[in-house]
């Protein structure tokens, strides 16, 4: 009963102060006391409904301490922003606003008031369900949301003590619209990584690198990174998404796959950047597995071209070839075969030495991605993609080989047929309840 | 108090005197307390030292209880048993040794609840509330059985029921806080939060250390999407607000359960995890938060680390197809077969519709080195087979990471292979044939020109 005292005591100390405060003098010299009295014994009351759960009047103890003239400016300041803080978690616009005004108005540094309003534009980010259907009730919250995110990285993107919050606002806008329709949000993912590198600049220093790195913001911009990168790849790069097709003599194929294997270079290191730019673990390592996928990619399409496609010869050579073969002299036949011979010799010679040099990469960032994922505790769609290719790749390349390329690895200890038994199966989990069955009763009572 | 934990059963057990009226502890002497219990199920572990696996009746009115009856010696042995049973997740072990305890002792109430407890996991739902209701006829006024019955009734979709039969016990019972705060509860089941934060905050009053309604509290907000102000509420149980406003039960494991989950739906991951530890090295009897930290361990490849919380997670909830399933692919993962077609085959009679049960299992019959009773031929079969039924139970999305067509083709690769395979050792079987003629030895290879990959520098970085 020692908190329903307190709360008690409290309002009885408010009441009689308040009553009397206000009449006295100051020339009393109690004036100062009795007012430091007051402060006490509203934060008092606060705290006890802090206590009781009470946050709709915590609240307001806190809004009524931060409108009282008496109190220290600093103090009420404070209590305006405790004020607001509760106001939007409980969803009362009209008292946000209030408690805002409030705040500004008891000299809030720009910083502080970037943060408040940011705590405002989240109340309407807080009703939407990321994880719901885009239907009803939840898809206004949606557009609720998405409209306050773009309204606050608006107002705020040219303001330096809202870098930080702008980041996020940013990243929100982009993810609003990436649930419904990820094209829309392109635009988004730029402003999300624009905003960072702000903040980047603008963040204090924490053992002489930017106290950004490795933060929230910088996993958002990552993530803003990583998609834009994942879908310009899916739509120029991908072998799923019809490209490697490669055609023409074995000469004009590997003239082919050489410029891809180059553009592929350019996706790397771009994909490299995720990894270094923002210290983001599960970033890294999805985009690690991604840097795999570009030379699986590359090597899928070498692995499967086949005649028709792939032609030997040019069709002057060909024709040539033909006629010595028709022909009745036995030597051009024979040096027509031997032709043939060595040239099919010669492109699968190449053609497997840029197989292995691709699979090298490939397995290499696959592994690399498996054994950080675990490492960092870290889940990701491209890391389940990087076991079950490399599941794949093991039966196409053999074991001699995968043991060579993944030996390695770090901390992987391959082992043979280690990637066809890791192969993920569908996980599934409970929808949440939080309301676990009772325990039984000890007998004996209480300790 | 119900929700004041109690720290180590065992030693207190032994040293608790007749607290407020309960019923004097059996007589103990060294293993007495495993005495009357059967061994240990499968794969049992014990639970973490400090860990709570019972709790206090002592009343949440802070007044002595009523007068009430004392366990007999032999129920109490079989109790002890029952409590030593649940401790290792033997839950039919614990029925049998708690059924033993109320036939040995009608009026063994504290028998009643904690029978209806483990019946209750045993989704024996109507066993469950008549000894929960029987509790409460001996003893009218016993808080566990009230708040159990009541929660367990709202649960089935009764809590017009449950509110009726609180309101009925609230006459009689005016101070208890453990009744207000079940009627906070179930108006919360009900989705009335205005009338589930109005009994939860009266709780309180009446009690301001009872931890239910506190979590009431901040489960009603999680239930009403307040996420924020749930956060508030078990920061305030949890962590507490500054030395003023010190942590309120800071070893609630429900807390840390509700906090694992609100943290898992914003994305936390590391804190989600954490929080799931927590909670289950104080409840080891959290199955949801064992399932939902294995599946984050499986997840990041981590099957070992996943298994052991998954089989406590069918210990004590051993209907669950959730823990049977995620378990079946850990031990498949660990290339433990038989084990994991036994987990699988059970979720397929469980839910035939579950779309994952037939994923995992064909990825059992085509990866697995051997599976028990099946020849290779048969075991692709399967494959084709299961993952033909997941395709047809979980069509294919536009954007989705489908890969069961690739599978398919693999497993018909195989099939070819195998069938290949045994054509010729057939075909070796008849007479022999004639030697085949020598093959012309290779022409040699020219020295390939170097790879023109665009190599990067592999950067072993992190």
């Amino acid at each position: 009963m020692r908190v329903t005292r307190f709360l008690f005591l409290s309002c009885l100390v408010l009441s009689t102060i308040a009553g009397t405060a206000a009449a006295q003098s100051k020339s009393e010299g109690k004036y100062e006391t009795r007012v430091k009295y007051l402060k006490n014994a509203y934060d008092a009351l606060a705290g006890s409904y802090v206590l009781f759960f009470n946050y709709p009047r915590a609240a307001e103890t806190f809004d009524k301490i931060s409108a009282t003239a008496r109190f220290k400016q600093d103090e009420r300041r404070e209590a305006s922003r405790q004020a607001l803080t509760l106001y939007s978690s409980l969803g009362d616009r009209t008292a946000m606003a209030r408690a805002r005004q409030n705040f500004v108005a008891l000299g809030a540094s720009p910083k502080e008031v970037a943060e408040a309003d940011f705590i405002i534009a989240t109340a309407e980010l807080k009703r939407w369900d990321r994880y719901s259907p885009d239907t009803g009730a939840n898809a206004t919250a949606r557009r609720a949301a998405q409209r306050a995110m773009d309204d606050y990285y608006t107002a705020n993107k040219a303001r330096d003590p809202a870098a930080q919050y702008a980041v996020q606002a940013a990243y929100w806008s982009a993810v609003t619209r990436h649930v419904v329709q990820p094209r829309e949000a392109v635009k988004y993912w730029q402003i999300t990584i624009e905003a960072f590198e702000k903040w980047k600049r603008l963040a204090p220093l924490k053992d002489g690198k930017s106290s950004a790195l490795s933060s929230l913001e910088a996993k958002y911009a990552a993530e803003g990174e990583f998609t834009l990168l994942t879908q310009e790849i899916e739509d120029k790069f991908d072998y799923e998404t019809g490209h490697h097709r490669f055609k023409g003599t074995s000469v004009e194929v590997v003239n082919q796959y050489t410029a891809q294997a180059a553009i592929a270079k350019g996706w790397y290191d771009k994909l490299q950047h995720v990894n270094d730019a923002y210290l983001s673990p599960e970033w890294t390592i999805a985009a690690m597995s991604r840097q795999g996928s570009l030379y699986d990619s590359l090597r899928t399409g070498l692995y499967n071209v086949r005649p028709p496609a792939l032609k030997m010869f040019d069709a002057k050579t060909e024709a040539l070839l033909k006629r010595a073969e028709n022909s009745d002299d036995a030597d051009l036949q024979a040096k027509a075969d031997e032709a043939r011979v060595r040239v099919q010799e010669a492109w699968r010679n190449k053609r497997d030495q840029e197989l292995d040099s691709a699979d090298r990469i490939m397995i290499d960032r696959y592994a690399t991605s498996v054994v950080l994922a675990k490492r960092y505790n870290v889940s990701n769609p491209a890391v389940v993609r990087a076991i079950r290719r490399l599941a794949f790749a093991t039966e196409v390349i053999g074991e001699a080989k995968m043991k060579q390329f993944a030996g390695g690895v770090k901390e992987l200890n391959y082992t043979e047929g280690m990637f066809q038994r890791m192969r993920p199966g569908q996980v599934s989990t409970p929808a949440p309840q939080g309301m676990p069955e009772p325990l039984p009763v000890l007998v004996g009572g209480a300790p | 108090m119900i929700a004041r934990v109690v720290v180590s059963l065992a030693v207190l057990a032994l040293a608790s005197g007749c607290g407020g009226g309960a019923a004097t502890p059996p007589a103990q002497t060294p293993g007495a307390a495993t005495a009357g219990a059967p061994p240990p199920a499968a794969g049992a572990e014990a639970p973490p030292p400090g860990a709570v696996t019972a709790i206090s009746d002592t009343p949440t009115s802070g007044e002595a209880a009523s007068p009430r009856p004392a366990m007999n010696a032999q129920a109490a042995q079989a109790y002890s048993a029952g409590l030593e049973a649940f401790k290792l997740g033997d839950l039919a072990g614990a029925k049998t040794q708690l059924s033993r305890a109320t036939s040995a002792d009608p009026k063994a109430y504290q028998a009643f609840y904690s029978l209806g407890v483990v019946e209750e996991r045993l989704n024996e739902v109507g066993n469950a509330q008549s000894s929960y209701r029987q509790a409460t006829v001996i003893v009218p006024d016993y808080e566990p059985a009230i708040f159990a019955y009541a929660v367990l009734m709202a649960r089935q979709g009764k809590g017009h029921d449950a509110m009726e039969f609180l309101n009925a016990r609230r006459a009689s019972m005016p101070k208890s806080a453990a009744v207000v705060a079940a009627m906070g509860e179930v108006k919360s089941i009900q989705g009335d939060s205005g009338a589930a934060q109005t009994y939860a905050q009266e709780a309180l009053k009446k009690n301001p250390d009872y931890a239910p309604a506190m979590i009431a509290l901040a489960r009603d907000h999680y239930r009403a999407r307040r996420l924020d102000l749930s956060l508030y509420t078990l920061k305030a149980i949890l962590d507490g607000y500054g030395p003023e406003n010190p942590p309120r039960d800071k070893n609630n494991a429900e807390a840390r359960l509700l906090r694992g989950l609100i943290l898992k739906e914003q994305g936390n991951r590391p804190a989600a995890i954490e929080e799931f530890e927590k909670a289950l090295a104080i409840r080891p009897d959290l199955v949801e938060a064992r399932v939902h930290l294995a599946a984050y361990l499986l997840e990041s490849g981590n099957a070992t680390g996943a298994t052991p919380l998954l089989e406590g997670a069918v210990r004590y909830d051993s209907d669950n197809v959730l823990a049977h399933l995620n378990l079946g692919d850990a031990y498949r993962l660990l290339g433990k077969v038989e084990q994991a077609k036994r987990e699988l085959e059970w979720v397929q009679k469980a839910d035939p519709q579950l779309a994952q049960v037939h994923y995992n299992l064909g990825l059992l019959y085509l990866f697995s080195e051997k599976v028990p009773g099946t020849t290779p031929q048969q075991a692709t079969d399967f494959a084709i087979g299961e993952f033909e039924q997941y395709k047809k139970l979980r069509p294919r999305q536009a954007g989705s990471n489908d890969d069961t067509d690739e599978l398919i083709t693999r497993a018909k690769a195989k099939k070819g292979i195998l069938d290949a395979a045994a054509a010729e050792a057939a075909e070796a079987k008849q007479p022999a044939a004639a030697p085949a003629a020598t093959p012309a030895p290779a022409t040699p290879a020219k020295p390939a020109a170097p790879a023109t990959t665009g190599t990067p520098a592999i950067r072993k970085d992190l």
